[in-house]
């Protein structure tokens, strides 16, 4: 690597700036294309008619009405699909198990059945209904842990691969074998460090306890929508995502296309908080109809289908059991977690593995087992959602942690400080901690909130503060395994960014720029983007790897090095200095021994342009997530290297409780964050802030209310998220501890704060009310209920 | 998301004229439309034709002549939020207003459309085969209860959504109705779970309510969410006192019952007394008394009982 640290952090002109976002003028004024507003001409409109059935068997489908209504130019059913499954999982032995329409079966309310295109969607509505279905319903099943048993109905059976799976697209090749569903078990992860057993006869204090969390919903403002364009044989698509490789891989394989005929374009995203990931039936279906009728197709998905149709956090039980010394070593944990994971696999055996994978860096835990299922039921199909198994988990464990505390006669506090990992452990999976502030953290946390001051000293009296702790990873090895960053300069000393990572409200795009203008020494304003074309740019992590400052804007930071060496080398000829004694700054490069010698960038691109007959500079850069490791970690066995950086956050909350109506109120959260660096403050506020709103809305109100794979509350009337004016006092507390891998020193920001406000609530609503909940949401009547219990 | 049907729209500048367009088949009366339109989107109700209600001088203003306050139906809850008159003399009832829906819809939402509201039962709203949707059972029953009535019900358990309500008939507002010579209790409008007193074509024109001396009113609502949602619970009470003693007592609780609920037994209980603790707590018990939950909902009853009394005991002390 050729990187020359010339600056030190208080010279810093854009990178640890509360920089003003790129896109935000755009956006202000109404400006920003979102994929709604997307119009091309003669474009149709497509409407899903979905299943009103958990589970049925399709005997019928007749759509020869429909097809005779004026304006209707397609109608597709699944036995017009490729036969392409397609799923967020795909490995050798967990097959794709999603159709992209239903085949024969459908399996939770809301699959497509059939779609319609049609000249407006008036007509298009019209069409939809006017299509026969004939079902046999069969028996469904909702719970998870009856999903289990073996009278249980059978929601898959075997199932088969679709062909080549991605392991063998991208390099490994293995035969994918198909898979014989028992007990509706979609996955299972199994692992053991040290022993466990030996751990819990070594423990003075034993605790056990079952947890259970809530499904929430993302509430992305924008719905989901797709606007797809085929012509020639290739696949213009315009969609509401977050990131375009995972999009294109499935758009191409379920069409049957080379992933080089299908561009995702970019398009500014009303929000996606993980529920944008993986491909959507619409999405494939608007490509399809697109393709029969040579016209573009648009769908824009009802409120109500968002909730129903697309994704949902996983709701998940947690068995768990801790033993620690009197003196608050932990030395055992077992923990058995089952996710319902819905009708198909979604992220199932990810969250499984990930409320695993992030917890290990929290603690140290010599004796661990974690055993975990994913589980098929007949509800809407779950995804990742911020912090993906993170809340589910630390809602348990934080809050068992606290449980056993008490039970050694420790503080919460305590018992953190003395278990909490450090700077320099190494994790089982053989990630290295190069980077760690949780204790950091917690200690602010704790200090700037007066916890010690306040905690037990009113407790069940209608106030309390908790804490909870979090970790989370910064990119792993998905496909495409890290990033390439490309920076091109311009004549007139301007530059232009090209990566494959996307803005979809995070600020991504804006601390490119900020890296961009760091390194080359120019003004912001010079600096512009081209983010998240998979055609035009070039490939990053999806940003729902949460390696969008770790790996994306490492690999940017390094092409914008590489191109800044470039230029020097030009620079040093005109100036007839050694390029090592150049820097840059204010558009200017000068010599540090001599600054006298100074010429403006301009001069040197255009030098460079000319001398070398049209050969621009072009900086490129490369990061991976990981050296030296090729996969991602084992969803069955949990070995392998996950990330190269975890961040830390420990959250204090504090609340209020009327026992008279059961309603919490929260008065304060504080969380202190390690992200290495805050390359953009303002915008890790805002992320920060972000989760503390969400995490607030899922132990208090939030709360999907299915009912036989019904969605009850399917709209933001009903389905209840904090608004502004809902929010109480909130505080950021930046931890730095500078990634020796990250860029300026920075890591992940975006997901794991919220799984500290989930478990601190939780902490501080016992501290309260002298009462552990431990399940999600904790409602104003679970809070009447259990104190008249009390009494 | 589209109304994915046709239908005629009238914007109607007369009495007459809007109350011949409503006594044709198959229409239907629109305020600001914040309950309708989402209700036309899912197709619930499909009318042909829709007749607005905001273009009729007789259904605006809002007056208030030192005895009696007049409101025109059409009259936005924004309107009655921030006027003067209203919030010096009958604060309790902009204080409700500020406290429905939120900002934007309460620009557009009018006072006759949120005292005529549809049912918010999600069982109804998604359009299962229940009674009101013309089937035969109430979904709540043996399912998610948690928003329904504990005062029991016929066949539907849905409950009467509306805050102003509750404070209206606390104040015993009484309703003008275009083609009637009389007017009658705002009470009387509603017969059942989303079952209107209103015959085909009668139209609300306005809301009149007496101003009482000595007389004290507060609203107070029950919710999960404290900027913008409905009431799970809500009430509005209202007590005429004569130096210490109670001369009269209104408390009518929203969101518990097909109806707005009047808590007879508590009002009758307050009559002639004073508002002490004793009192207090035994007012708020009454105000429940019969009550009887369903499986999910056993908290309102709790809360109702809380709201009662944190509201008498602000009326005692301010």
């Amino acid at each position: 690597m050729q990187e020359i640290l010339r600056k030190k952090k208080t010279e810093y002109r854009y990178v640890g700036k509360p920089v003003r976002r790129v896109d935000g003028y755009k956006k202000v004024t109404g400006r920003a294309v979102y994929t709604v507003d997307v119009d091309l001409p003669g474009m149709l409109h497509g409407k899903i008619l979905r299943s009103p059935h958990p589970h049925a068997i399709i005997k019928s489908i007749d759509t020869s009405k429909a097809e005779r209504l004026p304006g209707v130019k397609a109608i597709i059913t699944g036995k017009d699909t490729e036969g392409v499954r397609f799923g967020f999982v795909e490995t050798p032995h967990m097959p794709a198990d999603m159709p992209p329409l239903a085949e024969d079966r459908v399996r939770y309310v809301g699959e497509a059945v059939a779609a319609v295109a049609a000249t407006s969607e008036k007509v298009a509505v019209k069409a939809i209904n006017l299509i026969e279905v004939e079902y046999e319903p069969l028996k469904a099943v909702f719970h998870p842990e009856e999903a289990m048993k073996p009278e249980a109905p059978a929601i898959h059976d075997v199932i088969y691969p679709s062909g080549r799976s991605f392991w063998q697209e991208w390099g490994v090749e293995r035969d994918s074998t198909p898979q014989k569903v028992e007990r509706n078990i979609a996955s299972t992860l199994k692992l053991e460090i040290g022993d466990v057993e030996e751990g819990f006869g070594n423990a003075d204090h034993v605790k056990e306890g079952r947890f259970e969390t809530n499904v929430t919903a993302h509430g992305a403002l924008e719905p989901h929508g797709a606007v797809a364009r085929y012509s020639e044989g290739r696949l213009d698509v315009w969609l509401s995502h977050m990131g375009p490789y995972m999009k294109r891989y499935w758009l191409a394989r379920t069409m049957g296309l080379p992933e080089s005929h299908v561009r995702v374009r970019p398009a500014f995203v009303g929000g996606a908080f993980g529920g944008k990931i993986d491909l959507f039936d619409y999405e494939y279906i608007a490509s399809h109809l697109s393709r029969l009728t040579g016209r573009p197709v648009k769908i824009v998905l009802t409120r109500r289908e968002v909730f129903q149709a697309t994704r949902l956090r996983h709701p998940m039980i947690f068995y768990i059991k801790t033993g620690v010394k009197k003196d608050g070593r932990i030395t055992a944990m077992d923990i058995k977690a089952i996710d319902d994971t819905g009708a198909y696999r979604g992220t199932g055996p990810v969250v499984v593995y990930l409320a695993h994978a992030f917890s290990i860096p929290i603690y140290r835990i010599p004796n661990l087992r974690y055993t975990g299922y994913a589980v098929y039921t007949n509800n809407p199909v779950r995804v990742a959602m911020r912090g993906h198994g993170a809340p589910q988990a630390r809602f348990a464990v934080e809050q068992q942690i606290d449980e056993i505390a008490e039970e050694a006669g420790l503080d919460p506090y305590e018992i953190r400080m003395i278990n909490a990992r450090e700077r320099g452990d190494v994790l089982p999976n053989g990630d290295v901690l190069n980077s760690c502030g949780l204790k950091e953290a917690l200690t602010r946390a704790v200090e700037d909130g007066k916890f010690l001051q306040k905690y037990g000293k009113h407790r069940g009296k209608g106030r309390g503060v908790g804490i909870g702790l979090t970790s989370m990873f910064s990119g792993a090895q998905f496909y495409p395994f890290g990033a390439t960053g490309v920076v091109l300069l311009h004549d007139d000393g301007g530059a232009t960014v090209f990566t494959g990572a996307i803005e979809f409200g995070q600020g991504s795009d804006t601390m490119m720029c900020q890296i961009v203008a760091e390194e080359l020494g120019i003004d912001m304003e010079r600096v512009s983007i081209l983010s998240g074309d998979s055609e035009l740019c070039p490939i990053a992590l999806d940003n729902w790897l949460s390696g969008g400052t770790f790996v994306n804007g490492r690999a940017v930071q390094l092409a914008a090095i590489d191109a800044r060496n470039k230029l020097f080398e030009y620079a040093a000829e005109l100036l007839g200095v050694s390029r090592d004694e150049l820097q840059a700054e204010d558009n200017v490069i000068y010599s540090a021994d001599n600054p006298s010698k100074r010429i403006p960038h301009e001069k040197v691109v255009k030098y460079a342009i000319h001398r070398n007959r049209g050969q621009q500079i072009v900086g490129v850069g490369h990061a991976t997530p990981v050296e030296g490791a090729y996969w991602y970690p084992s969803l069955t066995t949990g070995k392998g290297r996950f990330t190269g950086a975890y961040s830390f956050s420990a959250t204090f909350a504090e609340v209020e409780v009327d026992f008279e109506t059961g309603v919490v109120k929260v008065v304060r959260i504080i969380n202190a964050h390690d992200c290495g660096y805050p390359i953009n403050p303002v915008l890790v506020e805002g992320q920060a802030e972000g989760q503390g709103y969400m995490g607030m809305g899922q132990v208090l109100f939030e709360e999907v209310i299915e009912e036989k794979g019904t969605i009850l509350n399917p709209n933001f009337l009903d389905y209840l998220m904090p608004t502004s004016i809902d929010v109480p006092e909130m505080k950021t507390i930046h931890i730095e501890t500078h990634d020796p891998n990250g860029p300026f020193g920075g890591k992940e920001v975006g997901e794991g704060v919220i799984a500290g406000v989930v478990s601190a609530i939780a902490n501080a609503i016992y501290d309260a009310t002298g009462v552990r909940f431990r399940k999600l949401p904790i409602l104003p009547s679970d809070i009447l209920d259990a104190l008249e219990g009390r009494e | 998301m589209i109304i994915p049907f046709e239908f005629e729209y009238f914007r109607p500048s007369s009495i007459r004229e809007a109350v011949d367009l409503l006594s044709e088949e198959d229409s239907i009366p629109i305020g600001g439309g914040t309950d309708l339109v989402p209700m036309f989107k899912d197709a619930l109700i499909k009318p042909g034709k829709v007749v607005s209600l905001k273009n009729i001088p007789e259904t605006h203003g809002i007056e208030f002549d030192g005895e009696r306050l007049s409101i025109g139906s059409a009259v936005t809850l924004t309107e009655i939020a921030e006027n003067g008159v209203i919030r010096e003399h009958f604060n309790s009832i902009a204080t409700t207003a500020r406290n429905v829906a939120s900002p934007q819809i309460r620009n557009l939402g009018t006072i006759g459309g949120n005292l005529c509201q549809n049912l918010r039962c999600p069982y109804y709203r998604l359009g299962y085969p229940c009674h009101k949707n013309g089937g035969k059972k109430c979904f709540a029953i043996g399912g998610e209860s948690r928003w329904h009535s504990i005062f029991g019900g016929k066949k539907c358990f849905a409950v009467n959504p509306s805050d102003m309500a509750t404070i209206l008939i606390a104040h015993g507002a009484v309703l003008e109705i275009a083609g009637r010579n009389d007017t009658i209790p705002l009470e009387e409008l509603y017969e059942g779970p989303g079952e209107l007193s209103l015959k085909k074509g009668e139209i609300i024109t306005r809301i009149y309510l007496e101003r009482r001396e000595n007389s004290k009113a507060i609203f107070m609502k029950f919710r999960l969410r404290g900027s913008i949602d409905f009431a799970l619970v809500s009430t509005g009470i209202r007590i005429d006192f004569d130096g210490n003693e109670i001369e009269d007592a209104s408390i009518i609780l929203g969101s518990v019952y097909g109806t707005p609920y009047r808590a007879i037994n508590s009002e009758e209980f307050l009559k002639g007394n004073t508002l002490t603790d004793t009192a207090i707590t035994k007012a708020s018990e009454l105000a429940v008394e019969g009550a009887k939950p369903l499986k999910k909902n056993k908290y309102k009853v709790k809360i109702a009982k809380t709201l009662v009394k944190r509201g008498l005991e602000t009326l005692r002390g301010g």
